[in-house]
């Protein structure tokens, strides 16, 4: 059990908390004085004997008993009460040393000698690999969709060490196989492209339609209008989705882009029922949301779908009505739905509110006293002046094929029909798709038991395709496409181009860095220099940026702790997907402008839709799109002021100063506090005595062992306390609650009395923030968990950036021409 | 123990789920099942697990032994009050929060399980291999919702529950059609011979590596063996149909939450008694959605901050999620099969609004053992029981020969689990 808890702490070594001065302390002669007497070689009280330990460890369980001396001297229990006791600085400094000598120690223990273990894909390589080996969009259709979670090490997926291979993700990996290679096939013609109308209305009623799900059907929420249009009214499917009837039975028979055009107007945004109906701000742009679904298997509580797909989003303001046009990608059996996204949430709910203020509107009153049913609440919606998506039509044309067959279906089968397969162009076949799969060119003998698999296959009867095809499933699932091998020492350029590629693409090498690699180039800087350039311009780069960022500010952390549905405005204004959004975009801006990496704590502008705009409290902007706006003289300074930081580092519902500033501490500074000592009292908020969370930590500080760490805590998290787990700012915890006091002193001594003078200060700390930036981007690159042998690397690109050029790219290239990178 | 054979009494059953579901239609009962199930009585086991677990002050009792006075909490269960004993100060001593819940039935969490031979195994995993395919599911893992990642392999790999009561009727009562299930076998056909072929292509791999990748390569050996034993479970079970439904089928509805969970338990009682499983887990998350309670929202009522308004709603939460499960018990005794299930709910969190896994609820039903009422373990430092001895005792009471599980230190059994 203990060694479990070594191992635990082994995990997520280089940031190790940097000691003062601990090296030329004796922890021995503490042992001596304070422990030695029953614990040595006289007495072993509880069977424990100190009295060989060095200063120096030999072994696991030397290690152990250092880690139980560290808990006792923390927690206070040891001495005993009634011996003569250590002073508190004595103690202090031996739970420092201690502390510092473990750390380290662990670090030389788990530190695998610098190299990158045979790297399973992760789920996000799988799905990209797959979709980019055989040209399928898996942005839609996510291959990896059932793979179990990965495991995550300090919020990064890709630790080879870690990556468990199962049974069950076997059998998934089956599936995905065959359907994968199911998609890329297309023998046969060209399909053709089709073209559907829908003029409103867009219920029905009568036996005729029967078989149209419950959404297309009338009742209390929906009625066929009299008019060439049909209102929606919530966002709620109930009066505020409508489908599309052409496609309703089965949805489109092809994967492909299509064309949807709607026309449709925002009708009454400024409306007679105060400021906020419901959650509906007057004056609003209206939200239309176009969405494909699956209703196969559906659940009615999701309005007859099973699943679904947003395709595009688009604020309307204008009361004419207007052509809006998409091309977007649909998946077979998927068909397109019209949603109004931010109307108020229910209509039931609108109905109920505007009769409850039937006496200041007279065209609601004759409603009001009505039972309810479909006389009320049709009549009713029919005279309501609030903000109504009005839709006319929606049309429907495609699939546009570009290029047929795919390119997925000539990697596989080239130009062959299905019955010029033989013996031999089965070979082929078999040969040209596992040198594309395994990324480099195959070895003698590798192919063998795929090709007798499908050799015998074919002898039991099966069809030829069917034979190969299943040989093209093997092959997916053999551990040379699903692992990269990366062997020991130098790399060799295929083994470089993949680790190269699988770092700014998360997927397989195109045939331009492929080439590189055949003519033995890649390991030259300057050709590795130029690839890198070529990929991070390359619209794969977004996958980099948008995975890195995920794993460096831990943003898995939201999807386990969802911000609560109490936050009504975060999820009606869809902010998670505009606050990653931003944090990407803000990252791509760094990046393409090669600016420093200092940026990300200086920068005094940000990139905001209008609802995110509001969530931050600033008014006026309009639009969905993210664009550059100023943020000078807010409290939303770098990247602590970004939403996407404070709600990854608080808990859906509340924050914690300690949880904040640890996250602050391990993801901007790169330092990692030791875990609690075992048995610490919790903090327990308590709103019957109003006691702050200030108040309580303070008491918690108060303890001798709490205070060295939670001193450089908790001011880093007390400083976003202004922040709630929604990322809105707030003055006080709760309408009636204490008020926020967000000041502090840094561990440095410096003061701060808000939180832009404490994003001020963060923005002076630079130097801390890029060497945490190397040492995140190496881990995310490398796939391991860093080790001792990793620091010269690091110190040199902190050198080189200090003394040349020091852009985001510069700090890439820099990780990439390192030591750790080019060998293994 | 001598029990009576645990037949299936029509009248009995219907007076057992008729609550909820709608009643059968006549049909007869005694095909598939019965046929299928060789021993009389069979050990089974039942895991519940509620994320954010109870609030100390309400479900914890305030005296202890047999005629414990029962809590706020436990008064809902209390007519059960014979046939389960209730634990405190039981925990796995691992810390975490949110984070740690997921070592409720292993007591291991994720992060540290390559430090075990077993990994984060949970007791329900752990019962399903011993189990194997002696019923159709080596287990049925359940939930609301996404769950709470309660139920974990050998492998270290989270088992999803179900979470959608429809595709749990499906997998229990509905057949296969005759072209998918052509499929299916083809598919498990060529499947053995993939298999093989895999195996060997490691081999090719497998010569240039060293030490550490070998490893990684048995990983995805272990793995094809893995598959292969359970392509011989699948077609072994393949052919044979399900028994009939003694139900109307239970099709995707708009259901509320709170009428999900009565339906589950339902559906778990019908897989227990018709021995499609020996093995279930029922998982209830976080973001259990309590709006239809008329209360706020759970996780947020968890973070009750003492406030009395808070505490309040909170209870009406943990007032329907024991009335329910003294329901479930309810079902487990009218189909006889109670005293040969054992029973347990609780959670991996022991006070939610600290964050705190210490002394986390643990209640232990049914099974025919000699029930304790409410048990308290030893408080202090050194004296106290490891919660997965109890996992140990109850796993041994299932079958299993083992001698540990996860952190257990002993067995731990004063309620005669044997």
């Amino acid at each position: 059990m203990r060694r479990v808890r070594i191992a635990a702490l082994a995990v997520g070594l280089l940031l190790v908390w940097r000691q003062d001065d601990a090296s030329a302390y004796s922890r021995v002669e503490f042992l001596q004085e304070h422990c030695i007497e029953c614990h040595g070689p006289d007495k072993q009280k509880a069977d424990r004997r100190f009295d060989r330990l060095s200063e120096t460890a030999r072994s696991t369980d030397e290690l152990e008993l250092w880690q139980e001396i560290l808990d006792m001297l923390n927690l206070g229990d040891m001495p005993p009460e009634d011996e003569p006791q250590p002073s508190a600085s004595e103690r202090a400094k031996m739970v420092a040393s201690t502390t510092g000598f473990l750390t380290e120690s662990l670090a030389h223990m788990a530190d695998s000698g610098g190299h990158s273990v045979l790297r399973r894909l992760n789920a996000w390589e799988y799905r990209h690999t797959i979709g980019d080996l055989l040209g399928l969009n898996v942005s839609v259709w996510n291959p990896a969709e059932e793979f179990p979670a990965e495991v995550e090490v300090d919020g990064f997926d890709n630790i080879g060490a870690e990556l468990v291979t199962s049974g069950m993700l076997l059998e998934k990996y089956f599936l995905a196989a065959e359907e994968a290679i199911g998609r890329a096939t297309q023998f046969g013609d060209k399909p053709k492209p089709g073209r559907w109308v829908q003029k409103s209305p867009f219920y029905f009623d009568g036996k005729e339609n029967a078989d149209l799900p419950k959404l297309f059907r009338v009742d209390r929420f929906r009625f066929i209008p009299e008019t060439p249009y049909t209102d929606l009214y919530g966002r709620h499917y109930r009066g505020g989705h409508i489908g599309f009837e052409p496609l309703t039975r089965g949805g489109v028979s092809q994967n492909g882009i299509y064309t949807v055009r709607v026309k449709a107007a925002a009708v009454d945004r400024y409306h007679p029922y105060g400021d906020a109906l419901d959650d509906f701000q007057n004056g609003d742009p209206l939200v239309l949301e176009l969405v494909a679904v699956d209703r196969k298997g559906s659940v009615e509580s999701t309005g007859s779908i099973s699943k679904e797909r947003s395709l595009a989003r688009v604020e309307l303001t204008d009361e004419k009505p207007q052509w809006f046009e998409w091309n977007v990608f649909i998946e077979e059996g998927f068909e397109p739905e019209v949603r109004f996204a931010n109307g108020t949430i229910a209509t039931k709910r609108l109905v109920r509110i505007i009769t409850q203020k039937a006496g200041h509107h007279p065209e609601v009153a004759p409603f009001a006293e009505m039972k309810p049913g479909n006389e009320k609440s049709h009549g009713l919606l029919k005279v309501y002046r609030g903000p109504k998506l009005r839709i006319w039509e929606i049309q429907v044309e495609g699939p546009r094929l570009e290029q047929w067959p795919g390119q997925g279906h000539l990697l596989l089968y080239g130009k062959l029909n299905p019955n010029q397969l033989d013996p031999e162009t089965i070979l082929q076949r078999l040969r040209s798709f596992a040198t594309a799969a395994f990324r480099r060119p195959l070895q003698d003998d590798e192919l063998d038991p795929i090709k007798s698999l499908v050799t015998k296959k074919i002898k039991e009867g099966l069809e030829p395709l069917q034979a190969l095809q299943l040989g093209f499933q093997t092959i997916l699932c053999s551990p040379a496409f699903l692992y990269l091998s990366e062997g020991e020492g130098p790399l060799d350029d295929f083994t470089l181009a993949s680790r190269l590629s699988y770092f700014l693409w998360s997927s397989m090498p195109d045939e331009p860095l492929l080439a590189e690699a055949e003519a033995g180039r890649l390991r030259h800087s300057e050709v590795l220099r130029r690839q890198i350039d070529r990929m991070l311009h390359d619209s794969k780069s977004d996958r980099f940026v948008s995975n890195f960022i995920r794993r460096w500010l831990e943003v898995d952390n939201i999807g386990e702790m969802p911000v609560s549905e109490e936050f009504r405005t975060y999820h009606r204004d869809n902010i998670e997907k505009a606050m990653i959004a931003e944090t990407g975009t803000f990252f791509r801006h760094v990046l393409d402008n090669n600016l420093s990496p200092g940026e990300f704590l200086s920068a005094d502008y940000s990139f905001l839709n209008r609802e995110l705009a509001r969530h931050y409290g600033l008014e006026g902007m309009e639009g969905h799109e993210l664009r550059r706006v100023s943020l000078a003289g807010t409290q939303r300074r770098g990247l602590t002021g970004h939403a996407l930081v404070q709600v990854a580092s608080a808990n859906g519902v509340d924050t914690s100063p300690v949880v904040r500033g640890i996250y602050v501490l391990e993801n901007l500074l790169g330092r990692s506090p030791p875990p609690p000592p075992p048995d610490v009292p919790l903090i327990e908020s308590d709103v019957s005595e109003a006691k702050t969370i200030r108040e309580l930590l303070t008491k918690h500080r108060e303890v001798e062992t709490c205070t060295e760490c939670h001193r450089k805590i908790d001011p880093l998290g007390f400083a976003l306390e202004n922040f709630d787990a929604a990322g809105l700012w707030r003055t006080s915890y709760g309408n009636r609650g204490p008020k926020i006091d967000a000041s502090g002193i840094l561990p440095s001594g410096e003061p701060f009395s808000k939180v832009s003078e404490f994003q001020e200060l963060l923005s002076r700390r630079s130097d801390d923030f890029t060497r945490c930036l190397i040492e995140k981007m190496m881990t995310y690159a490398l796939g391991r968990t860093l080790g001792l042998g990793d620091r010269a690397a690091i110190d040199k690109i902190q050198r080189d950036l200090l003394a040349g050029p020091n852009g985001l790219q510069d700090l890439i290239a820099g990780v990439v021409l390192s030591d750790s990178f080019l060998n293994n | 123990m001598s029990l009576p054979t645990p037949k299936l009494s029509r009248r009995n059953f219907l007076r057992g789920l008729g609550v909820t579901l709608a009643l059968p239609a006549f049909e007869s009962l005694d095909t598939g099942y019965l046929a299928a199930a060789p021993e009389s009585n069979p050990r089974r086991m039942v895991c519940v697990g509620n994320h954010l677990g109870f609030w100390p002050e309400g479900f914890f009792p305030k005296t202890a032994g047999l005629d414990y006075e029962t809590s706020s909490t436990l008064k809902h269960i209390d007519r059960h009050r014979k046939d389960f004993t209730v634990f405190s100060n039981l925990d796995h001593d691992v810390k975490g929060g949110h984070s740690a819940v997921h070592s409720f039935l292993s007591g291991v969490r994720k992060s540290e399980a390559g430090g075990f031979p077993a990994k984060n195994m949970t007791i329900d995993q752990s019962a399903a291999e011993f189990a194997g395919s002696v019923a159709r599911y080596p287990s049925i893992t359940a939930g609301i919702g996404g769950g709470t990642d309660m139920c974990w392999n050998r492998s270290g790999v989270n088992i999803p529950p179900i979470g959608n009561p429809a595709r749990l009727f499906e997998a229990l009562f509905v057949n296969a059609d005759k072209a998918s299930l052509t499929r299916e076998r083809e598919r498990l056909l060529h499947r053995a011979s993939v298999l093989d072929a895999l195996r060997e292509s490691a081999k090719t791999l497998g010569g240039k590596l060293n030490a550490t990748d070998r490893d990684k390569l048995d990983q995805y050996l272990t793995s094809v063996r893995e598959v292969e034993q359970r392509l011989r479970m699948s077609k072994e079970w393949l052919d044979r149909p399900k028994p009939d439904s003694p139900i109307d089928p239970v099709l995707d509805e708009d259901r509320m939450q709170i009428e999900e969970m009565p339906l589950i338990y339902d559906l778990l009682v019908l897989a227990l008694q018709t021995d499609s499983t020996r093995v279930a887990t029922f998982e209830i998350p976080l973001g259990f959605r309590t709006t239809d309670l008329n209360v706020g929202s759970y996780h947020g009522l968890s973070h009750h901050g003492k406030a009395e308004g808070r505490l309040a709603q909170l209870q009406i939460v943990e007032t329907y999620l024991m009335t329910q499960f003294a329901r479930f018990l309810d079902r487990l005794k009218e189909a006889q099969l109670f005293d040969h299930t054992l029973v347990i709910l609780g959670s991996g969190m022991g006070n939610a609004h600290t964050h705190s896994n210490r002394d986390v609820p643990v209640i232990l039903a049914g099974g025919g053992i000699d029930h304790q009422g409410h048990l308290v373990c030893p408080e202090e430092k050194n004296k106290r029981v490891p919660l997965c001895n109890l996992w140990l005792s109850s796993l041994q009471w299932f079958g299993l020969e083992i001698e540990s599980f996860g952190r257990s230190t002993s067995t731990f059994s004063p309620m005669q689990l044997v």
